[in-house]
């Protein structure tokens, strides 16, 4: 298990490993569930991603200082860039997929949060 | 197994995760649904390449075959999907397949990434027919699996498509079901061939019998996922981080099924509001704990296949299914039985899921984030104390399962399946029942003590008088 503290979102991730790369996200999904409610119906989807982060890579998390102004929806965002760019650099291949379904479900957290924004909720909410 | 075959199929898997992540929008939805069928086809011909499988008519099979022959099912799924392309003369593939990225890293909008899958996947096809009759039973299980995956993702982009462009009903309904069957018939087949317990080699057989998941094909079978997901979780070998994704599954659930009770007669009924009340309450309860626990939390051993493999269905298939039935009072009316059948069988899986949690810890298989400034590494080994907050919350959150067992199990909302009385036959009731009244002893229970037995000897010398 490998932890470190600091670094960069906007250090080119294309020039980090993968694994590196799912440890940044694993931060940037930390400072995402800050920002939401606990328990909420989008921090379960965040909840969901990180399962899939933990079939691709080990439990390592590199922490992310964001700025506090940033909303969830906002490092949310951050996080969908990272993953995407991991998924076509992936191996083996198969993980490709867990990390397109992991992104799925940040795609419908930050679509909840936008709804909440607007003052709209799911129904299951 | 041959190169040209695992380099083909290893650009259409790349592609197939970013078709995953890539929706189209209003202009290119069509395109992509042209390209959709064009998959299913290529598909379905893999399967029966790699297989042997041909089944010539088509049959509506059964439930109970996705247990007994789960890959002819896959290839029947695949053939089934109904096209989004309907019109006599469809264009050719030459014409669909023009838009050709380079390379995954090039492809942009949707269409130029389904164009790359699709336009893989053939090549793989090509590649496999020539191959096929080389492979061992393995190679088999490894090809299969591997298109089940695409045939998963396949299953989930139409019935994405369908729901945001296509309007709901009618012919459009039986699409939306063929393609949520083919994602779990896809899955079970991706299980089997991930499985290594499975046989291969000399005992290859394409149609064998899963064992161990629960596949959720409708929401009556979502009461028995859950009690397997309880019944896996029991057997000790699940980590904390499976106990904090079925967690997190088990408190999505509670809240698709809150919106089906709420859907079906909103808070008219007493029973039924008070178990939306109390599957509600214990959502909440799951969900904090494993939002709070999340990010805190690692696991230090690794976990069960079959127990996340599990949590995966119910993810999978029964989320959205609770929620497509919350949409429609109708919907939610014809599935409320399920759903409080699932309310009962809540219980059993969170007090498995408590013990789980508390067994991870006890075996030292957790690690905790340390968030003391002076700590050297971010992380260390978990004792018990640093998972009270979590066991605590789904100690609560069993005893909230349990009062909803007893609502759902004590009074069972089933307006559905109230008969119709007749008059007559409420009439006919009515007398019987008088009749009844009429035939008993005013005083049932001292009846008995109060009537007269006479010796034999002395009745007869009575008749004989």
């Amino acid at each position: 298990m490998d932890a470190r503290t600091g670094a960069a979102v906007s250090a080119q991730p294309e020039q980090l490993e993968v694994t590196d790369v799912v440890a940044m996200v694993r931060g940037v999904l930390d400072a995402a569930l800050d920002r939401c409610a606990p328990g909420s119906v989008a921090a379960l989807e965040i909840c969901a991603a990180w399962e899939g982060l933990d079939v691709v890579a080990e439990a390592s998390l590199i922490v992310q200082s964001l700025p506090s102004e940033l909303s969830a929806l906002a490092v949310l965002l951050t996080a969908r860039r990272l993953v995407r760019g991991a998924i076509l650099r992936v191996e083996p291949l198969a993980a490709a997929l867990v990390l397109a379904e992991a992104l799925r479900h940040l795609d419908t957290a930050a679509r909840i949060l936008a709804a909440e924004e607007l003052g709209e909720a799911p129904p299951w909410a | 197994m041959g190169l040209i075959y695992a380099g083909r199929m290893e650009l259409a898997t790349r592609y197939a995760a970013l078709a995953l992540v890539t929706p189209p929008d209003t202009t290119t939805a069509m395109p992509v649904g042209r390209l959709q069928d064009d998959l299913a086809v290529l598909l379905a011909e893999m399967v029966e390449t790699v297989t042997g499988l041909s089944m010539g008519t088509a049959v509506q099979p059964e439930i109970a075959d996705l247990v007994r022959h789960p890959v002819r099912l896959l290839r029947h799924g695949l053939v089934a999907l109904p096209p989004i392309d309907r019109s006599p003369d469809p264009q050719p593939p030459s014409s669909r397949w023009a838009d050709l990225p380079t390379s995954p890293t090039r492809a942009h909008g949707a269409v130029q990434v389904w164009t790359g899958l699709v336009v893989a996947a053939a090549t793989s096809a090509q590649a496999v027919r020539a191959q096929a009759h080389h492979m061992s039973g393995a190679q088999r299980w490894t090809a299969l699996g591997e298109v089940a995956a695409l045939a998963e993702v396949l299953a989930v982009t139409r019935s994405d498509l369908l729901t945001q462009f296509m309007p709901a009903g009618g012919r459009d309904a039986r699409a939306r079901q063929a393609a949520a069957a083919l994602a779990v018939e896809a899955r079970e087949v991706v299980r089997l061939a991930g499985d290594p317990e499975e046989p291969s080699g000399p005992t290859w057989s394409p149609i064998y019998p899963s064992r161990r998941i629960v596949p959720v094909s409708s929401l009556a079978a979502l009461p028995r996922a859950v009690e397997n997901a309880g019944r896996l979780l029991a057997r000790g070998d699940a980590s904390i981080t499976d106990v904090l994704s079925l967690t997190r599954v088990l408190a999505q659930a509670d809240r698709g099924a809150v919106a089906v009770l709420r859907a079906a007669d909103g808070t008219e009924d007493a029973a039924t509001a008070r178990l939306a009340a109390l599957l509600g309450a214990h959502a909440d309860e799951l969900a904090v704990s494993v939002t709070q626990s999340r990010a805190n939390l690692a696991s230090l051993t690794p976990g069960s296949a079959a127990v996340l493999a599990q949590g995966r269905e119910i993810g999978a298939s029964g989320l959205p299914r609770l929620q497509a039935a919350s949409r429609s009072p109708d919907d939610a009316l014809a599935v409320l039985p399920d759903v409080t059948a699932y309310a009962a069988a809540t219980a059993t899986m969170t007090a498995a899921l408590r013990d789980a949690a508390a067994r991870a810890v006890a075996e030292h298989g957790v690690a905790v984030r340390d968030r003391s400034e002076d700590s050297p590494l971010l992380w260390r080994p978990a004792v018990s104390f640093d998972v009270v907050p979590l066991v605590r919350a789904l100690d609560g959150a069993v005893v909230t399962a349990r009062r909803a067992a007893i609502e759902a199990t004590t009074e069972v909302p089933a307006p559905g399946a109230e008969r119709v009385l007749r008059v007559s036959t409420a009439q006919l009731r009515h007398a019987l029942a008088r009749r009844q009244i009429e035939l008993r002893p005013d005083a049932p229970t001292t009846a008995p003590l109060t009537a007269h037995f006479e010796p034999v000897s002395q009745a007869r010398a009575a008749r004989g008088a």
